[in-house]
């Protein structure tokens, strides 16, 4: 993990014109770590959570 | 520089320019290359493609039992062998390829550095490690469990801490791949947003890091019971399982669509027709494919019909539109950068004059093809609840998966191999001629294969079963004497896919460790050897204009793809409701 990291270049250049402003969803998508914990959520509420509720639910069987 | 990175997100400075050593540049595709993101793909492909070899020795195996005329194993052998064959393709070679992938779209396509190598070295010795000690309590008999582990079937704890290792060591792996997308972007190594083989490679990414914790979260108590430290309910162990067990073949899938955009870019030039759809279809994967693990459970006694519904159906049915969208986008990308590179004859003359020589292209057609008319309208059918019912256990549902996993993952991992090759390992194709027809091979064979299976398990015929004859049981069940020679197709289409996959690890591995080096700057030479795409770089003969290309007919600006996409619906349409049919001459109403 030793390697040097590029210097960053973010000095606009006199005179640019302003910069684009970005669509809601392309700032959306832009965000990994977002996705991520909506992907994880999604899943444990409606998938994992619901369905252990579920069989956490379940009556006894009423063995012989 | 024009790097294949099918995406607006493009280099900022050249790559000649960065610190001395660290990094190389790719003479073909001029990306920075750092080394160690380049020595972390190749360890990973290698141990792939061992996994692919011993899952493939399983593979022949499980099929000459299966074939009842050869029926070679005795009982406890073939459920070891396939515990083998399950536990080496779906989690060993796919994952550890998958891990390769995340390596290559992360630093390799972002221009950037991996920020921590001995991390990630550490994720692949996990892997490695892990993968060993599952190997070792299999083929040792000491977990004749199947891909599945089901509890209350128990194995050694030695099997289930091997699973964790894997588990843990690609969780470390994907957490750097994750790294390198901050360093990226705080180190400005790309503008905009990333490319979309990239973005795709997130998907695959968290889509992994839901599959490992689900993994973590069910395998380290059943470690824990396998000691007899703690009880595991079956039903909660199935559900939490599938979500790996399932979630693990949905990275799959984000990877492989990743690689489909890679290799349109890098075989035939092409461009990514609308960067919104293709990204939104990425983002419902990530929201709603990991629920489709519940079709597994859709005959579990221990869910409701709303839990069932609302995750096999509404929720999975966001992640099949995705797949649709890509299986329009991609082979729209195709015929829409033929046809801006000048081949606009008729409806398919793009797909005519396409390279088939290709072993890349080759590999993406076929992917595409069988991934989306095989595999995916056989998977939509049998996930929806009432055709579940007549499909659950029987040889239709490994003729769906083969027809997702290997005709589909597996064969567009293959194709790329034969760029990552010449590209990333510097090296020149073995035995080229068998390369270009191995993909032919491969795919025609588990083509033949996964219909012959789904076909046989329309007449009831079991998975996962020694011996369907069942010989020697008190009772006596009689099936259509045409089972006998739908099993003899499914064998002979096995043997041949098990050919071609043969080929491509000989093929592989002769020119990995082998192979003759290729000269960067001399590719042309060698064109006897390398894919065409590497010469002749088709992406960079796309025009930059925005003028549309020449197009026949009123059916817009990509006929071919449309009149395709019509042939799926009307095979989507035809399949699906045979099947209520179907489920109708065994469930009579009134």
């Amino acid at each position: 993990m030793a390697d040097a990291p590029v210097p960053p270049n973010d000095t606009p250049s006199p005179g640019s014109s302003p910069p684009e402003e970005i669509p809601w969803g392309q700032r959306f998508f832009d965000r990994p770590f977002l996705l991520l914990f909506l992907g994880i959520l999604i899943m444990a509420v409606f998938f994992t959570g619901w369905g252990l509720w579920e069989i956490s639910s379940l009556p006894p069987a009423p063995l012989p | 520089m024009n790097a294949p990175d099918a995406g607006p997100g493009t280099t900022t400075e050249s790559a000649t320019g960065r610190i001395a050593g660290l990094f190389r540049t790719c003479p073909t595709t001029g990306l920075a290359v750092h080394r160690s993101a380049d020595r972390l793909i190749k360890a990973h492909a290698v141990a792939a493609t061992v996994a692919l070899l011993v899952g493939g020795i399983a593979a022949l195996l499980v099929l000459l039992t299966r074939w009842q005329a050869i029926h070679l194993l005795d009982p406890v052998w073939f459920y070891r062998i396939l515990t083998v064959h399950g536990m080496n393709m779906l989690i060993f070679f796919i994952i550890f390829f998958e891990m390769a992938v995340l390596m290559f779209a992360g630093p390799v396509l972002l221009n950037s550095r991996v920020p921590a190598p001995k991390v990630a070295w550490s994720g692949f010795g996990l892997m490695v490690l892990g993968a060993l000690l599952v190997e070792w309590t299999m083929w040792t008999g000491q977990a004749d469990v199947l891909f599945t582990s089901y509890v209350p079937l128990r194995a050694t704890p030695n099997f289930y801490l091997g699973i964790i290792l894997f588990a843990v060591g690609a969780l470390v792996t994907t957490g750097v791949f994750f790294a390198s997308l901050v360093v990226a972007k705080r180190e400005r190594t790309y503008e905009g947003s990333v490319p979309l083989v990239t973005f795709g490679a997130i998907t695959a990414g968290i889509i992994a890091v839901i599959t490992l914790l689900h993994g973590a979260a069910i395998y380290i108590p059943t470690w824990l019971w396998s000691m007899d430290l703690m009880p595991v309910d079956p039903q909660i162990y199935r559900l939490v399982w599938w979500a790996l067990g399932h979630s693990s073949q949905q990275i799959n899938v984000a990877a492989m669509v990743s690689i489909w955009y890679l290799l349109a870019t890098l075989t035939v030039g092409g461009v990514v027709v609308n960067q919104k759809i293709s990204r939104t279809a990425f983002v419902l994967y990530i929201l709603f494919i990991s629920m489709a693990s519940a079709h597994h459970l859709l005959v579990d006694p221990g869910f409701g019909a709303a839990w069932k519904v609302w995750n096999t159906s509404y929720f999975m049915y966001m992640a099949v539109l995705a797949s649709m969208l890509h299986g329009f986008t991609v082979p729209a990308g195709v015929e829409m950068g033929m046809r801006l590179r000048g081949y606009t004859q008729g409806f398919f003359g793009w797909l005519r004059r396409a390279p088939w020589g290709d072993p890349g292209f080759s590999s993406l057609v076929f992917s595409v093809v069988v991934f989306g008319f095989v595999g995916g309208i056989t998977g939509v059918t049998f996930g929806t609840e009432q055709i579940n019912i007549i499909a659950h256990n029987t040889l239709r549902i490994p003729g769906h998966f083969h027809a997702t996993v290997v005709s589909g993952t597996a064969m567009a991992f293959m194709g790329v191999t034969y760029y990552v090759i010449p590209l990333i390992f510097r090296k020149q194709i073995a035995f080229y001629p068998l390369a270009k027809i191995q993909p032919y091979l491969f795919s025609i064979g588990m083509l033949i294969f996964s219909l012959a299976m789904t076909f046989a398990g329309t007449f009831g015929i079991p998975r996962r079963h020694w011996d369907i004859s069942f010989s020697g049981a008190p009772f006596d069940v009689q099936y259509s004497p045409a089972v006998d020679i739908i099993i003899a197709v499914m064998a002979i289409g096995g043997l041949m896919g098990i050919v071609g996959g043969a080929i491509y690890i000989v093929v592989t591995v002769w020119s990995v460790f082998f192979g003759k080096p290729l000269p960067a700057g001399e590719e042309a030479k060698y064109a006897h050897s390398i894919p065409p795409g590497i010469i002749n770089r088709p992406w960079l003969e796309i025009p930059d204009t925005d003028e549309e290309p020449e197009a026949p007919g009123k059916l817009g600006q990509l006929p071919g793809t449309a009149i395709l996409v019509g042939i799926f619906f009307v095979a989507f349409v035809t399949y699906y409701f045979a099947n209520w049919a179907l489920l109708s001459f065994v469930w009579e109403v009134g």
